[in-house]
Formats: C-alpha cells, sequence, structure tokens
C-alpha cells in the first residue's frame, strides 16, 4: 500500500482568535513494505499527521491518497472501516483504550469490529499476545489490574490482531524499561522484515531511528524540514542542530574510529553489533 | 468528533467583559437569569435580546461560536414541542390535514426557544470571559456569607476543578473515540446492540481515566500539604472598580424596571404562557 501525501495542511478547530496551522503543506510518499520513522519535537505536529492517515481527521486542505481511497475535504470516504483495517494506529499511550473485562476481549474487539469470523478469531488472543511478549495466563486477567507496560503491550496485541497492511506507531516504548522496549521495536522490525508490513514509527528515540528506520521524515512546526534517510540526516551537522535533535552515540563513536580507521563504512552503522562487525573487517 | 463543544469554555481576550470584576459578572449571570425566567413580556424580551446583543459585541466573542454554543439545544427544543403540541389546546386552532393544532402551542415554543437561547447566551458570555480560577474565586467571595454553615472553601474548591476538569475530559473523550475508532468502532452508523458496545468502549476508558485522574490530583495536592480547613491567604486579589458598580446598578435598574413591566403585564392580564397553561387544565 503506497501512500501519498499531497499538499496536506491541517489545522485543529478552535475558538481562539489565534490559530496556527498544527502542519502545513505535507508533500511525501511512503512505499509499501518501508520503515519510516517521523521525529521532530514535541508539539510539531507528529501525531496530528499520523491521523490525516487513516481518516481520523480529515486535512483541512490538500489529500492523501492510499491505494483507491482519497483522504480530501468534502469528499466522503466510502468503506473508512475497511481502510481502518488496512492501517493500523497505535496511539501514544494506548493503554487508556483498553476497557473490556479481560485481555483476551479486549484484543479480539478490533478484529470483531472489523468482520472476522469464529474460525480467524480462535487462538487469535493467545498469538498475538505471544507476539507483544506476554504469555497466555494473561487472557483472563482483567485489563485494569495490568501494570502501565503491560496494558501497552495489550494494546499493542490488540492492533496486531486484525492484521493491519500498514502498522503506525506513536512513541510506542515511551515510558516503558529498556528490555521491553526493545523488544517491542524487535517487534515491529520482525513485522518489517518477515510479514513485508509497512511501518511508521513515531519516535524521539534517535537510536531507534538508526538502527530499524530506512526513511526519516523530520518535522518542525508542522513543515516537513527533511524527508531522507537516517544517515544522510545524521550526517547533516546543519539540518540536525535546525531540528535540534543529537546524533546517535554509536554513530559518534563510529565517527570518531573512523578517524583511525578510515575505510570504516559508516553506512552500515546501526547499532552496536553492526559497529563491531564493521570494526572487523577494517581491523 | 467532539470539537465543536463550545459551552463553557474560556476564551482568552482582552475586552471589557474580560476585565470587569468576575463578582461582578458572578451577580450580572444572576440578575440576568431572574430576569429570563420571569415573565416580562414582548417589549421585555426584545429589550433583553438587544442587551445580549450588545453584550456579545461587547466581549468580541464570534457569531460562529454563539451558534455551536446553541446547538445542544434543538434536541430539547423538539421534545418542548411535542409536549406543548399534546397539552397545549388554546388559540387559535388550525387544521392541518387530521391534525389540528394550537397556535398557543407554537407561540409557547417559541418563546420557551428565546428564554433558552438567552440563558445559554448568558452563561456562555460570563464562562467565555471569566477565568475557571476568578469563577471558583468570585463564588467564594459572594458566599462568604454562608461560613458559619457549610465550608465555602471546599465548596468552590471543588467547583473549580470540575471546571477546570471539563476541557481535559472533552480532549480525553476525543482522543479515546479516536482510538477506538482506529479499532473499528463506528460511533454514528450501527444498529443499536453496536451502538451500546460502542458507546461503552467510550464510557469505560473515560471513566476510569477520570477516576485515576482525580486520585492523582488528590495525591498532588496531597503531597503539597493542601488542607481543606486551614486558614488561607490569597494570591489574586479582585479588584473592584467604579464601573463595576456602574454595570451593576444599571442591571440591577434594567432588573427593576422588568419587573415593573411584568407586574403591570399581570395587571393587564396579558396572555403569558404559565398562565394560559394553567387556564388550560382549569377549562
Ligand atoms: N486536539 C487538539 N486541539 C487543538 N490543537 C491541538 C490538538 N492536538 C494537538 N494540537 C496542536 O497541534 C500541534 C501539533 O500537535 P501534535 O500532537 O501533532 O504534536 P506531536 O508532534 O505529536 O507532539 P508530541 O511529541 O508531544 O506527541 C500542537 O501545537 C498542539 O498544540
Ligand atoms: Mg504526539
Amino acid at each position: 500500500m503506497n501512500i501519498k501525501i499531497n499538499h496536506l495542511s491541517y489545522t485543529y478547530p478552535s475558538n481562539q482568535p489565534f490559530k496556527e496551522d498544527a502542519l502545513s503543506d505535507i508533500n511525501a510518499s511512503i512505499k509499501s513494505n518501508d520503515f519510516v520513522a517521523i521525529i521532530g519535537q514535541t508539539g510539531s505536529g507528529k501525531s496530528t499527521l499520523i491521523q490525516n492517515l487513516n481518516g481520523l481527521l480529515i486535512p483541512t486542505t490538500g489529500q492523501v491518497e492510499i491505494e483507491d481511497y482519497i483522504i480530501k475535504k468534502k469528499v466522503k470516504l466510502k468503506n473508512i472501516k475497511q481502510l481502518r483495517k488496512k492501517i493500523g494506529i497505535v496511539f501514544q499511550f494506548p493503554e487508556y483504550q483498553l476497557f473490556e473485562e479481560n485481555v483476551e476481549k479486549d484484543i479480539l474487539f478490533g478484529p470483531k469490529n472489523f468482520g472476522f469470523n469464529e474460525k480467524q478469531l480462535a487462538g487469535l488472543a493467545k498469538k498475538v499476545l505471544e507476539e507483544v511478549g506476554l504469555d497466555e495466563t494473561f487472557l483472563k486477567k482483567s485489563p485494569f489490574e495490568l501494570s502501565g507496560g503491560e496494558k501497552r503491550r495489550v494494546a499493542i496485541a490488540g492492533i496486531l490482531a486484525f492484521d493491519p497492511e500498514v502498522l503506525i506507531v506513536d512513541e510506542p516504548t515511551a515510558g516503558l524499561d529498556p528490555q521491553t522496549a526493545n523488544k517491542i521495536m524487535e517487534l515491529f522490525y520482525n513485522l518489517y522484515k518477515k510479514q513485508h508490513k509497512t511501518i511508521i514509527l513515531v519516535t524521539h528515540q534517535m537510536e531507534d531511528v538508526l538502527k530499524y528506520a530506512n526513511h526519516v521524515m523530520a518535522l518542525k512546526n508542522g513543515k516537513l524540514e527533511a524527508y531522507t534517510t537516517p544517515f544522510r540526516l545524521f550526517n547533516d551537522e546543519k539540518l540536525m542542530s535546525h531540528l535540534q535533535i543529537e546524533m546517535p552515540l554509536i554513530l559518534k563513536i563510529a565517527k570518531e574510529t573512523k578517524k583511525k580507521y578510515p575505510d570504516l563504512d559508516l553506512s552500515k552503522v546501526k547499532d552496536i553489533d553492526s559497529f563491531v562487525m564493521q570494526l572487523k573487517d577494517v581491523i | 468528533m467532539m470539537s465543536n463543544v463550545t459551552l463553557g469554555k474560556y476564551i482568552p481576550n482582552n475586552t471589557f467583559f474580560h476585565r470587569l470584576d468576575p463578582r461582578c459578572k458572578l451577580l450580572l449571570l444572576f440578575i440576568f437569569m431572574i430576569t429570563i425566567f420571569i415573565n416580562i413580556g414582548m417589549i421585555g424580551y426584545i429589550t433583553l435580546g438587544l442587551v445580549m446583543i450588545v453584550c456579545f459585541i461587547l466581549s468580541k466573542i464570534s457569531l460562529f461560536t454563539v451558534i455551536k454554543s446553541l446547538k445542544p439545544m434543538w434536541f430539547m427544543m423538539v421534545f418542548i414541542l411535542v409536549i406543548n403540541l399534546i397539552v397545549v389546546k388554546t388559540g387559535t386552532p388550525w387544521h392541518i390535514g387530521k391534525i389540528t393544532i394550537y397556535s398557543n402551542a407554537i407561540f409557547n415554543t417559541l418563546k420557551i426557544a428565546y428564554r433558552l437561547v438567552l440563558l445559554i447566551s448568558t452563561s456562555t458570555i460570563f464562562t467565555a470571559t471569566t477565568k475557571p480560577l476568578d469563577i471558583t474565586i468570585a463564588i467564594e467571595d459572594l458566599f462568604a456569607f454562608l461560613k458559619p454553615i457549610v465550608n465555602v472553601h471546599i465548596l468552590s474548591m471543588m467547583i473549580s476543578i470540575a471546571l477546570r476538569f471539563i476541557p481535559t475530559i472533552l480532549d480525553e473523550t476525543n482522543r479515546i473515540m479516536k482510538a477506538q475508532a482506529s479499532r473499528g468502532v463506528d460511533f454514528v452508523h450501527g444498529k443499536l446492540k453496536e451502538k451500546a458496545k460502542s458507546i461503552t468502549s467510550l464510557i469505560i476508558p473515560l471513566f476510569v481515566s477520570a477516576f485515576a485522574r482525580s486520585d492523582e490530583l488528590a495525591n498532588a495536592m496531597e503531597a503539597r500539604s493542601y488542607n481543606p480547613y486551614a486558614k488561607r491567604s490569597r494570591y489574586r486579589k479582585l479588584k473592584w472598580r467604579i464601573k463595576d458598580s456602574i454595570i451593576l446598578i444599571l442591571s440591577i435598574i434594567l432588573l427593576a424596571g422588568f419587573i415593573t413591566l411584568a407586574v403591570t403585564h399581570l395587571a393587564n392580564n396579558w396572555n403569558g404562557f404559565i398562565f394560559d397553561w394553567i387556564r388550560g387544565w382549569f377549562k
């Protein structure tokens, strides 16, 4: 599923005398089976952008094209439910959307809404729960007696359950312990690598951008300042200081090392493991 | 989705009304409410309507906001109209096909509608131009005479917290609706059973987060040694100016005028809604 964003602007309706665009004139396209990171400071419009991608918000001007769907003002979106089945969004702090009496029911809530039949539902909750790293004892627990991180994982499982083609995740690891955060990031990466899903990740973690993303969108004050590869972004000092982001530590180390070993291929350095691999090659 | 709720929202600005002393505004609110509720006859209502329009212009609230805040009234109006059509059997009978409706039913509904518009407009002006915190202080001050009987401070604190949380809860509602919409919930269409389910998926998370929020707030207040029974001083001091007195006196004169008007009207046996209605019963 290719996503094409054309001249998209979005302004929140408000009573305030002074309105500012939350997004202005965004142009971008996201290819099928890509891993795209969206970065930008708090309030830069990341969450607003992703909500424009499945018809939760309708662009004030401009449009979003996804296959046959055209999300545009004044054009009624046909079969919006089907669109939302294809584009799953895990919201920022998704733990607040749980409501069923037990975890299993909550996970199956989405699939049921999208018309999965009994056969498809059987064993589904257990399967996705395992994917997010929780065992089946959680199935019958009430979602309200879980810890924050467990709730988060259940909420993510609730989206994975209806198997969207494009998975959009908004700061999925904020406030989680590093180990769980890692697991969840690996989960998304596997969905991308093995199941060929398109992943759109909103994040503040530059390490994750470097490690997982193929492309990165940088927003600032509602404008798309850059749409490039993580490697190019982190090599562009000016852009980085403009966006007020820091280079990931491992890349800094790699850059220093490159002074001594000029053959080191920085574009292949994604995390500690890949850095060590590269280093072995040149030493 | 929920963004069109304007009733009760403060609109920052610096108009004549914003600068009035909140206590004065609260008194004005009472005076206007009383005036609206007494039967002041046609001239009275027209005058009151004009006064209201002047107030709107002075407070620089856009017509759009006003119309939006009147939206929830429709349902009530239809309800009242139906009741009136059934109950009221006075005035000129009009025959529409097989049904007979009476002119007074229509007129009474229009009168009630007009009053409701006035009522909502008054409160809209009040809440749009007065900060929630100021409202509380005003309440606390004006009801200070009740101190021996009830703890005015606790009451006003409760009111201010409640007011403070209205926008928060609306935002929360909006957020949860979006999250559930992403899981395939259709809040607009669907059968009764599906509707009930979709409402549950909204209400439960809303309650859970409201309780969590109030719990957190209570803890945070206690952590800062909040004691409702302590004697406290004030950081914000309200200042009563001459213009407050002038406005208040003018309004009281207006009220007195209206009361006189109403009394004379009653003496002239003007067809007031209540009297018609009562008479209708005794026929
Ligand atoms: N419901 C809303 N109503 C009005 N304005 C909003 C609303 N939600 C966001 N905004 C405004 O839109 C702008 C972009 O917000 P957005 O939530 O998209 O930022 P973000 O990049 O996701 O930030 P964060 O990193 O904090 O999640 C902000 O200036 C914000 O104040
Ligand atoms: Mg956000």
